[in-house]
């Protein structure tokens, strides 16, 4: 067991090293001895073929390229890689340089859709990983952006009487945050929008604020209207 | 810094004078003045905007500050004096707060006092509806060492929407005195002064938990810190949030400790993503969340049908704007113009002055004094009483005063704040957001007081806006009274003026915000519930606001006909007004006219006045009473509100403007008149 943990963590590491050399670098394959003694880390010739006797990568003349499900199964590992990360340096606050390893070990929870997909809805669907590189778009935020319902968006997306819960307040300009945290406006509380013209009125609380649109962006509320019966989880969990 | 030494310059007098007057109360304390010295122990009030300080502060006291039903209308500090059993204390109201770390200028003014020390105990006035978010305040003034009494105001509407809150409890908790009230009805108020009376400053030792990253900063800093009224802790965590003030305090610091202090900041930024002030708040948060564990029940409130309804018709669009423009034109156009301006002005300048006092002083001065320079400084054309006082009194005094009855009952009722929401997108455009409505409307008052109030403006870049627009085109209720008695008969002056004075507005609004560099402001009110406005209160605002205006303006008026009565003797104003008839006539006003702008500067409305009399005489058509009265409008603002800008905005902001406000008033008069008559117009 504890041996196929491990390697399922190489094999993620190495799809992961072939989706951001080969997807992201813009190249059709890859010299196999770069990924064995490279700089890339440590995975060894068993991985490698055990990864082409699941049709996962082609392996030839020491070329290695990703298949189409070789491509798919290293989109998904990239992104539980980023979204570790995102969870990491967001909610827990870990710095930069101290990301990846807890990151690393955690991507693997992440193997249960339904947890990436809580995770995806705490984090507000984001689009990069704290280095700024993208986060594959998963179905959670297909879903997030076609309905824009049940996950976190910014007030300023709400419709008229809809209420939320504050998942937290991002301006990108300090002065602002300050403003709406000093006026109570803080994550945790609940929202209720009365009004999206010609000013945004809502209530926290038993009070009631106006503000403009552009600090309407900055509160970002987690939807906590019914969720609807079509909606609920229809993957099944997969184990391997 | 030149700020500095313009307080030193005007500061004093302009103080003074506004001391006891309470226009959004007093100005003073600010600049340099020593509230409530020799008057006692000093009590100092803090708390958010809108939670019932001023009604707290006029039942401690003998005083009055204006209560109002906006937020952020104290500008400034008021102070009064209060007695508890035979001892004296002095009370210091401070502008809203909403935390001891300041976001705005008027902020800051009220956390200095707290930073200056000086005071037995500090009333942390809070909204018991909204204890939650306003408890964080209490715990970072008890983390700060302060003496602090908590009182849960607004008592009454905490119950009405079903909450029962633990008091007793929450007192045990906290370690301080815990005071129910309800500010506007005085009750609670015999308790709190006993709580001030028999107040021990016990448990100084309270502690709030941050971040670890917070906390370690927090420490490493704390013993460098400089002993202030505030505990170093407090200190600590100001500095870590770079408040302006404590960093201030720091670079006067040795100067290998000013760097290491400044040293650790920056490190905990960098480590940091989010502002430390985030960790900070969320910290207090956590605290509060503990603290009020089980002390507030919520039960069933009562719903208010009508008063929501009404609310929402209000911030509408679609039924707002109309709504508004009913309460413009039943509050200015019926009340002010008509009434005020009309009704009162005619009994008192057509009876009382025209018919028997004017007359009667006129004789009097004939036989009394023989000499006719000296008559003609207190009687006949120009004089202190004929002019000066008539002006004041039969003039202008009814129709500032009608306007500011309307205004007391506007703010009373909380629709102000609903204006602001609803006018935001238009006043983005000029550069300035929804909260410039209060000085804006009251500069339809008295754009003197508005221009003081413009300091409850957030950034300069908005306060400078504001004041050009004052001066330039928003009229007084004395110059509109007049505009709207001399266009009563003629609405198509009426129109051409508003059309042409709005357009100057949205054109020199744009044009400032473009030329003036800085960010759009943002917009963030909250809006109080709408009420019934309460008589006593609107009483109690009408009547500061005209005893302000009759201590500020009614020596103006005495001095301005002195002056011209000099002008007059001396042989200036005969040269000046040959002057100015060289532009007056260009724009096709007769010569009178002139003497009309002259008089303008000394007053405003003087000048509108001045036009009044020369129409009465028949001697303006439409198009020349159109062109004057916008012109006018344009003109150069009183003495009063040029004084107060050169306070407020300093020298060179003033007589810069000063400078394009007289050609540009005659450009815009002059293309108005140039328009009318290529198009053949006449009104």
């Amino acid at each position: 067991m504890e041996l196929r943990e491990r390697d399922q963590e190489l094999k993620d590491e190495v799809l992961e090293v072939l989706w951001t050399e080969l997807v992201e670098g813009g190249l059709d394959s890859i010299d196999s001895e770069e990924i064995i003694l490279g700089e890339h880390g440590p995975a060894d010739i068993r991985i490698l073929t055990a990864l082409a006797g699941q049709g996962m990568i082609n392996l030839e003349e020491n070329k290695v390229a990703l298949t189409d499900s070789g491509f798919e199964e290293a989109r998904k590992t990239i992104r539980r890689h980023r979204l570790s990360e995102r969870l990491f340096h967001d909610v827990f606050e870990i710095q930069h340089d101290e990301l990846e390893s807890p990151a690393c070990r955690f991507e693997h929870m992440l193997i249960r859709p339904k947890l990436e997909k809580k995770i995806c809805e705490l984090l507000g669907h984001p689009k990069t990983c704290p280095h700024n590189r993208p986060i594959p778009v998963g179905d959670c935020c297909y879903r997030a952006e076609m309905r824009t319902d049940k996950a976190v968006v910014s007030m300023s997306k709400l419709r008229q009487g809809e209420h939320g819960v504050i998942a937290y307040v991002h301006t990108g300009d300090s002065e602002k945050l300050k403003k709406l945290m000093a006026m109570g406006i803080l994550p945790g509380e609940e929202l209720s929008l009365e009004r999206r013209f010609p000013s945004f009125v809502f209530r926290v609380g038993y009070s009631r604020f106006a503000v403009d649109e552009g600090m309407a962006e900055g509160i970002f509320v987690r939807r906590t209207e019914e969720e609807q019966p079509g909606e609920a989880e229809t993957v099944p969990e997969e184990d391997d | 810094m030149p700020e500095k030494n313009r307080r030193t310059l005007f500061g004093g007098r302009l103080h003074r004078r506004h001391r006891g007057g309470g226009c959004h109360g007093d100005s003073g304390g600010k600049h340099g003045g020593d509230p409530g010295r020799g008057n006692g122990p000093r009590i100092l009030m803090v708390g958010n905007p809108n939670v019932g300080k001023s009604a707290i502060f006029n039942r401690l006291t003998s005083s009055y500050a204006v209560v109002s039903n906006y937020p952020g209308t104290t500008v400034a500090l008021t102070t009064g004096r209060m007695k508890i059993a035979g001892k004296d204390y002095s009370v210091v109201d401070t502008p809203g707060m909403y935390s001891l770390y300041p976001i705005t200028e008027e902020e800051r003014v009220g956390r200095r006092m707290l930073l200056e020390g000086r005071y037995e105990v500090v009333l942390h006035i809070v909204d018991a509806k909204n204890l939650t978010r306003m408890l964080p305040f209490t715990m970072q003034l008890k983390e700060a060492g302060v003496p602090v009494i908590l009182v849960l105001n607004i008592m009454d509407e905490a119950e009405e929407t079903g909450l029962v809150i633990n008091v007793e409890a929450l007192e045990k908790r906290l370690e301080i005195p815990v005071i129910p009230t309800v500010g506007i009805a005085g009750k609670g108020v015999r308790r709190l002064k006993e709580a001030i009376k028999n107040y021990h400053h016990g448990n100084r030792n309270f502690h709030v938990d941050f971040s670890l990253a917070v906390e370690m900063a927090s420490m490493e800093i704390a013993p460098l810190l400089p002993q202030t009224s505030l505990s170093r802790r407090a200190l600590s965590l100001l500095a870590l949030q770079e408040d302006r003030d404590v960093l201030e305090l720091i670079s006067s610091l040795p100067e290998g400790e000013a760097e290491r202090i400044t040293g650790v900041i920056d490190a905990l930024k960098r480590e940091l993503d989010h502002p430390v002030n985030y960790d900070i708040t969320l910290g207090l948060r956590r605290r509060t969340s503990q603290i009020l564990e089980g002390i507030i029940q919520k039960g069933e409130g009562k719903t208010r049908i009508a008063r929501d309804a009404l609310d929402r018709i209000l911030i509408s669009p679609w039924t707002g704007v109309p709504i508004l423009l009913l309460v413009l034109y039943f509050g200015f156009y019926k009340f002010v113009g008509g009434f005020g301006a009309g009704v009162i002005v005619d009994f008192l300048e057509g009876h009382i002055f025209g018919k028997y006092l004017i007359p009667l002083i006129n004789n009097w001065t004939d036989r009394l004094i023989p000499w006719p320079i000296i008559q003609n400084l207190i009687a006949g054309d120009y004089g202190v009483l004929t002019l000066g006082v008539r002006y004041a009194v039969a003039i202008i005094l009814p129709i500032v005063g009608t306007f500011f009855v309307m205004f007391s009952v506007v703010e009373d009722s909380g629709y102000l704040p609903r204006l602001s929401l609803l006018i935001d997108r238009v006043f983005k455009w000029v550069g300035l957001s929804g909260r410039a409505v209060i000085p804006m409307t009251l500069g339809f008052g008295c754009g003197t007081m508005a221009t003081l109030v413009t300091r409850t403006l957030e950034s300069t870049r908005e306060r400078v806006i504001a004041t050009v627009l004052l001066a330039l085109a928003i009229p007084c209720s004395a110059q509109l009274g007049v505009i709207f008695a001399l266009a009563a008969s003629n609405p198509w002056v009426l129109v051409t003026w508003i059309g042409t004075v709005s357009a100057v507005f949205l054109f020199i609004g744009y044009l400032t915000a473009k030329i003036i560099p800085g960010p759009q402001p943002d917009f963030f009110m909250e809006l109080p519930p709408l009420r019934m406005p309460r008589l006593a209160n609107v009483w109690l605002k009408t009547s500061t606001r005209m005893r302000w205006y009759f201590v500020e303006i009614l020596p103006l008026f005495l001095l301005a006909s002195v002056l011209i009565w000099v002008g007059n003797v001396t042989g200036i104003f005969p040269v000046l007004l040959k002057l100015l008839a060289v532009p007056t006539r260009a724009i096709g006003l007769p010569n009178e006219a002139a003497q009309a702008f002259l008089f303008g500067f000394f007053r405003r409305d003087y000048g509108v006045a001045g036009l009044y009399d020369i129409q009465q005489k028949g001697l303006l058509t439409g198009n020349q009473l159109a062109v004057a009265t916008i012109t006018l409008t344009l003109f150069l603002p009183c003495i009063a509100q040029f004084l107060v800008m050169i306070k407020e905005r300093g020298m060179k902001m003033a007589l810069g403007l000063a400078a394009f406000v007289f050609p540009f008033a005659f450009l815009v008069g002059g293309s108005v008149n140039f328009m009318l008559n290529i198009l053949g117009l006449h009104l």
